[in-house]
C-alpha cells in the first residue's frame, strides 16, 4: 500500500513536469501567449495586448487569389519610420517592377468611391498631384482647386456664381454668372 | 534495482501522458486544418471549408493585427483587395502615421519614369453620390460630382463646347439652375 501511494505521488509530480515542459514548448518567452518562428521572423500573440503580431526584418509577403482584410472599426493604419515623409501605396504586376494603376471603387458601385478628409481650418492641402516631386495641382485646405500657382475659387454671391483666381498678387474676379439663355 | 526501474517507468509514463495530453489540446478545432492561438483571439490558421488562411480574430472583437517589416507586399492574382468593416461604420479609413503617431500623407504612385495613371477613382454611370469627395471636418468642401464635374462650394463647373467650337463655362448651382460664367474684363 505504501509503495502504491509513493508510486502514485511520483506519477503526479512527473505529470506536472510534463505539463510544464509542454507549456514551454508553446511559448518561447514570458511576453508571448504563443509564438512561432525564429528570433527575427515570427508570428504570435503579445501577452496582455490581445494583439496578433507578424514580424520580419526584411519583407512580409501575403499572397492569394483574393485578399480580403477586415477591420471591425474600419481603420487601417499605415505606420512607418519618421525617416520617410509619406506612406506609399503602389501596384505592380506580380513578381515584376512594372507598376499599374490603383483603382479605388468599382464600375458597378453607386457610392462615393474615395473621400479625402481633413479638418476645417487646416493649412495643409487636402490632396496634391505631383510630378517628380513638384506639386502641379492641389485641392487646398479650404477646398479650392489650385492649378500651378493659381487658386480657383467658385463662390455664390447673392445668388450669382463668381469665379475667382487667387495668386500672390491678390484675388481677381475671372467670370460671373448670368442667367443661361 | 527492480524498485528503481519501476519508479522510473512510472515517472516516465506520467510525464509523457501529461505532456502529450497538454500538447493534444493544441489540436485544431473543428473546421480548421491547423490553428495557432485560439479562435476569437489573436490567431492564425487555415480553414478547411474554404482552404483560406485566416489571420487575426475569427469572430472580430478588440484584437488588433500588426504586420511589421521593412517592406510589406500583398499579392492578389485577381488584383482585388477588399477592405471590409462593420455596417455601422460609413467607410474604411486609411491613415498613415510615423511610429510615434505623427500623421503623414499617403502617396500613391512613384516618380520612377513609368508611364501610367497612378490612381483611378471609379463609379457607376447614373450614380447620384459624388465620385470623389474632399471634406473638412465632415463637411463637403469640394468634389467630383456624379457626372464628372468639379464642384467647389457646392457649385459645379460645367464646360460646354458650342457649335462654333467656343468653350463656355457654366455654373450648375445646388438648386439645379445654371448660370453662364461670363468673363469679367480686367481693369487696365
Amino acid at each position: 500500500m505504501r509503495r502504491l501511494v509513493l508510486l502514485g505521488l511520483l506519477f503526479v509530480v512527473a505529470a506536472g513536469g510534463g505539463v510544464g515542459a509542454a507549456a514551454r514548448l508553446r511559448s518561447h518567452a514570458v511576453t508571448w501567449v504563443w509564438q512561432q518562428g525564429s528570433g527575427s521572423v515570427y508570428v504570435g500573440e503579445l501577452a496582455g495586448s490581445q494583439t496578433l503580431v507578424l514580424h520580419s526584418p526584411s519583407a512580409i509577403d501575403l499572397r492569394a487569389s483574393h485578399v480580403r482584410t477586415m477591420s471591425d472599426d474600419g481603420v487601417w493604419e499605415l505606420v512607418h519610420s519618421a525617416k520617410t515623409p509619406v506612406a506609399q501605396l503602389n501596384a505592380y504586376y506580380i513578381g515584376t517592377a512594372t507598376r499599374t494603376p490603383i483603382q479605388v471603387g468599382a464600375e458597378s458601385n453607386a457610392t462615393t468611391a474615395l473621400v479625402v478628409a481633413g479638418t476645417a481650418g487646416q493649412k495643409a492641402d487636402l490632396q496634391r498631384w505631383t510630378l517628380s516631386g513638384k506639386t502641379v495641382a492641389a485641392i487646398d485646405g479650404q477646398g479650392r482647386l489650385r492649378l500651378g500657382g493659381v487658386t480657383l475659387d467658385l463662390e455664390l454671391v447673392n445668388g450669382r456664381a463668381e469665379l475667382f483666381a487667387i495668386t500672390k498678387s491678390g484675388k481677381q474676379l475671372l467670370a460671373a454668372g448670368a442667367p443661361t439663355p | 534495482m527492480k524498485r528503481f526501474l519501476l519508479a522510473a517507468a512510472v515517472a516516465t509514463a506520467g510525464f509523457t501522458i501529461a505532456a502529450g495530453a497538454t500538447l493534444a489540446n493544441d489540436a485544431p478545432p473543428p473546421g480548421w486544418s491547423w490553428l495557432l492561438g485560439r479562435i476569437g483571439e489573436a490567431s492564425l490558421g487555415r480553414t478547411t471549408a474554404q482552404s483560406a488562411l485566416y489571420v487575426g480574430a475569427y469572430y472580430g472583437g478588440p484584437v488588433p493585427t500588426e504586420l511589421s517589416s521593412k517592406k510589406i507586399v500583398i499579392s492578389s492574382s485577381l488584383g482585388n483587395f477588399e477592405f471590409e468593416h462593420f455596417p455601422g461604420i460609413p467607410n474604411s479609413t486609411l491613415l498613415a502615421t510615423t511610429t510615434s503617431g505623427q500623421p503623414t500623407p499617403v502617396q500613391i504612385g512613384l516618380p520612377d519614369g513609368q508611364n501610367l495613371i497612378p490612381l483611378i477613382v471609379s463609379g457607376a454611370s447614373g450614380m447620384t453620390p459624388y465620385l470623389q469627395s474632399w471634406q473638412l471636418s465632415g463637411n463637403q468642401a469640394a468634389g467630383i460630382g456624379p457626372l464628372g464635374h468639379l464642384r467647389l462650394n457646392g457649385v459645379a463647373l460645367v464646360p460646354t463646347v458650342g457649335d462654333d467650337g467656343a468653350v463656355q463655362l457654366e455654373a450648375l448651382l445646388p438648386d439645379g439652375t445654371t448660370q453662364t460664367l461670363v468673363p469679367v474684363p480686367t481693369k487696365s
